[in-house]
């Protein structure tokens, strides 16, 4: 009893440090609490708004890391940098910044000539090389080279929208609220002698005028490439007519002083970051919080939350207590002496990182307002916790390792999955107008989830006893007969939702689209997989299979729902692109092979027991 | 004779094994019509493989070769429905048992049958196409299939007004709606379409689709479908008879695990 307490709250004590990890390697080892910090203010959470979202600065700058890099920190000179920290470093050391390989591009010619380090290259190569990747980009013939050369100019775009997001320097040796200074001043001038050339019926002298042309050209400039590419923008003014950018809040006539203001406060905090002055950056933030709190209008709450989910990374602590849990349940079963205390402390780090799942779902809902499933990356992560879930419950319900394994092994390839999923922008960005529709996201979508979630499981669980199989000797045959059981009631769950999921689709697109069915690739998929969970179960129910050619069944249903889920995401893609088996293929080939190389395990015959073995048709079923 | 063979044909059709190779196929086409898809596009997938009786397909057909000139018949999609028709029924009639699960596994598979049933009339019945609407000016044309064929409403359709709605800084659609006007005689009618809401007048109901000339022009789906209903009625009817024969199964289980 007492090893038992024991190990329960050494799991216990692993779990939280776990958890906490990422927070504390943070504060500890790279992390600066000015940039990022938990509970006090900090420049991450100071509002953003983006591609139509309101999100803490943190969320902003990684996004705009992702998209141009993949990565959400960065390297400068050896010192590992936050997002946010990397993003006012930008906007106080442009050159700086803009000489470190942070921009990533697959294609190796293009790596070479930008004078990469493996894939990463810099935002200054770009300019150096912006003539030939323009020619490239807009060439007529559509080549890999060209459509890379494409995306890296997107890259350089976003960058270059976000170097002058925080602040704006019209020179280099000016400071950005000098620039602003310089700015107001050049307007008046210039405002002062049209006045007066008006008055005296004379011709303005242009020397006059010329300060304010340069620095009115320039914020245009920058105000129309923001227009073209506004999705990339950080526009960190708010006012009461919503958020905008600081050079269009700079160009507004007449000023808004509370736009003003806020510009700036931004502009003094980059200038302290620049000279750094840290206590100077940490009083302007002060000052610049208190003014965005009594402008209203922000929900800081929201904002603190998202902040927080930035930086305690959830899903890595998560991820890494499934790995955990499926370790320890797995070690469970082959050291049968440490079974007890191995299962013990396997159920507990497979129940934290299911409630740590859950809560982060439950966080990103309250940041979206939407259902939990709202697009390729959120479908992985809500599945996942779905399937870990019910596994785990399963498994406290029938005490049976293989679920617990299944269980661990669903919630670590989700979290696996999701985590490497190419960026495709924000993960809770704002909906498109056909999906604007909470109601039928919420009924189709994660309906389908969760039919999804159970054909997994299930065919998962299949998998396992199969391979098990392989290593016992005792009570094989009771034991299969037992997982296909469990199988069969899961396939069941799934068969249900998984109907009740595609249908509710059909009803959806009727009500929408007119139509109930188009045999587009993802409905399709979506019927496979109704079908094949259905001829799975009549296989059993009718008795036409064994046990075991029911579980090979099953574990066929994995490739079918990776087919419906990723393949046909993919066919668009990789089918016609150059290099079939590149990134998403060749992850999915791995699978689909991983997965067919089980099923001839049911076909396996051992010597020693072949009569009892045989894939006996009068198993009891129901 | 007759009856012996007649009863071989209700044993064939009503055999477990041609429910399983019904399933099994029709998994396996539906696979094979999607990798076509990108090639020949939807319309014509749709055409050769669901709404076919049988149809050649070239077991090389990635090979620019010879061999891609070899061709097997396969069943369609509509040869495989008539079939799957026919051995939900008789296997309804050989296996149905009475009480409440033989209930809800009656009601599964007749509701199934009905779903497909109800897709093979929306293949005959159902007439769907585009109008295209510019502001003010009223049109009753609407363009059928790939636009090249065209019907008459009897009634006219006018725009009033394209509205293109975004998110705030952002250029991410948020809503597009139409106002329109259903003009028949001097009946007059005002109705709003966006995505996700439609509006229906005189049998037709109109569907938010596109957009062009910068908002000038608005292209709304136009669809007749007299069978709509009988789908969700079927998929209502299979999902509950699905729950019949489940729910009790799972709370019956859970008590036995307590016991």
């Amino acid at each position: 009893m007492k090893t038992r307490k024991l190990v329960l709250l050494i799991s216990i004590a692993v779990s939280m440090a776990v958890l906490s990890a990422p927070i504390a390697i943070n504060s500890i080892f790279w992390g600066d609490d000015l940039f990022d910090a938990v509970f006090s203010e900090s420049l991450g959470g100071l509002p953003v708004s983006k591609a139509g979202r309101v999100m803490p600065m943190s969320s902003a700058a990684a996004d705009v890391l992702r998209s141009v890099g993949g990565k959400s920190s960065a390297k400068i000179d050896g010192e590992k940098m936050s997002a946010t920290k990397w993003i006012w470093n930008l906007a106080a050391h442009p050159e700086k910044i803009g000489s470190a390989k942070i921009i990533r591009s697959d294609n190796k010619d293009w790596a070479a000539l930008l004078k990469a380090d493996g894939r990463y290259f810099s935002y200054s190569e770009i300019l150096k090389n912006y003539e030939s990747l323009y020619k490239a980009a807009v060439s007529s013939e559509k080549t890999p080279r060209s459509d890379a050369a494409a995306s890296i100019l997107n890259a350089g775009a976003e960058y270059s929208v976000a170097e002058n997001a925080l602040a704006i320097c019209f020179e280099e040796s000016m400071g950005a609220a000098d620039s602003i200074r310089a700015w107001g001043n050049a307007v008046a001038d210039a405002a002062k002698e049209l006045a007066d050339a008006d008055a005296k019926k004379r011709e303005p002298d242009n020397s006059k005028l010329v300060k304010a042309s340069d620095y009115l050209s320039r914020l245009r400039y920058i105000a129309d490439f923001e227009n073209d590419y506004s999705n990339a923008v950080l526009r960190i003014i708010h006012s009461s007519s919503g958020f905008k950018s600081v050079a269009q809040a700079l160009l507004e006539r007449p000023p808004n002083p509370s736009s003003m203001e806020t510009a700036e406060d931004y502009a003094k905090l980059r200038d302290a970051i620049a000279s750094g002055d840290k206590p100077a950056a940490r009083k302007c933030l002060g000052e610049l919080i208190l003014h965005l709190r009594q402008s209203g209008g922000i929900n800081f709450f929201k904002l603190k939350v998202e902040n927080f989910f930035n930086l305690s990374d959830p899903f890595l602590g998560g991820f890494i207590l499934y790995t955990l849990a499926a370790a320890a349940f797995s070690a469970g079963m082959v050291l049968r002496k440490f079974s007890a205390p191995l299962r013990g402390s396997g159920a507990v780090f497979l129940l934290v990182a299911v409630a740590v799942h859950i809560l982060a779902i439950i966080a990103r809902m309250y940041i979206q307002g939407r259902p939990p499933v709202t697009n390729l990356y959120s479908s992985i992560v809500f599945t996942g916790a779905a399937a870990a879930a019910l596994g785990y419950v399963m498994y406290i319900k029938k005490a049976m390792p293989t679920l617990a394994v299944s269980a661990s092994f669903a919630g670590f390839i989700s979290l696996l999955v999701a985590m490497n999923l190419p960026y495709g922008g924000d993960t809770m960005g704002q909906m498109r107008a056909v999906l604007n529709s909470n109601f039928w996201l919420t009924l189709h979508v994660v309906t389908i989830m969760i039919g999804y979630c159970g054909v997994f499981l299930a065919g998962f669980s299949a998998a396992f006893r199969l391979v098990a199989n392989i290593f016992e000797r005792n009570k094989v045959e009771e034991r299969t007969s037992l997982a296909a059981g469990n199988v069969y009631a899961i396939l069941c769950f799934a068969l249900l939702f998984s109907f009740a999921g595609t249908m509710l689709g059909g009803i959806w697109a009727d009500m929408s689209w007119g139509r109930f069915w188009g045999w587009d690739p993802k409905e399709n998929g979506a019927l496979m997989i109704v079908l094949w969970c259905a001829a799975a179960i009549h296989a059993r129910v009718m008795r036409v299979v064994g046990d075991k050619t029911f579980l090979a069944l099953a574990v066929f249903g994995n490739i079918i729902a990776a087919w419906a889920w990723f393949g046909v995401n993919l066919m668009g893609v990789g089918l016609h692109a150059y290099g079939f088996i590149d990134g998403g293929w060749f992850w999915f080939f791995v699978f689909v092979i991983s997965q067919a190389a089980v099923i001839p395990l049911a076909f396996i015959k051992k010597k020693k027991s072949a009569i009892s073995l045989e894939d006996g048709k009068n198993t009891v079923i129901k | 004779m007759k009856s012996r063979l007649l009863k071989r044909a209700y044993l064939f059709a009503s055999s477990p094994k041609l429910t399983l190779a019904i399933l099994v196929y029709s998994t396996f086409l539906l696979f094979g019509a999607t990798l076509m898809q990108p090639q020949i596009g939807i319309a014509e997938m749709q055409s050769r493989y669901v709404e076919s009786f049988i149809f050649l397909a070239s077991p090389f057909f990635w090979s620019d070769s010879f061999l891609s000139a070899i061709k097997l018949p396969l069943l369609g999609g509509a040869f495989v429905g008539t079939l799957a028709v026919i051995n939900l029924i008789a296997s309804c009639m050989r296996y149905a048992k009475f009480g409440l699960q033989g209930f809800g596994v009656s009601i599964t598979h007749m509701a199934i049958v009905l779903l497909i049933v109800s897709g093979a009339l929306q293949y005959f019945m159902r007439v769907e196409g585009r109008i295209s609407l510019r502001e003010g000016v009223p049109t009753n044309l609407v363009y059928i299939g790939s636009g090249s064929k065209t019907i008459a409403l009897p009634f006219s359709v006018r725009l009033k007004e394209f509205k293109d709605e975004k998110w705030a800084g952002s250029n991410i659609a948020k809503e597009y709606s139409s106002q329109i006007y259903f003009e028949r005689g001097d009946n007059r009618e005002e109705v709003e379409v966006s995505v996700n809401s439609p509006a229906s007048f005189g049998g037709w109901t109109f569907y938010q689709m596109s957009y062009g000339d910068g908002g000038k022009t608005s292209i709304l789906g136009v669809v007749r479908n007299p069978a709509r209903l009988l789908p969700w009625l079927s998929v209502g009817a299979t999902f509950l008879g699905m729950l019949v024969i489940f729910l009790p199964r799972a709370v019956f289980r859970r008590r036995n695990n307590e016991n």
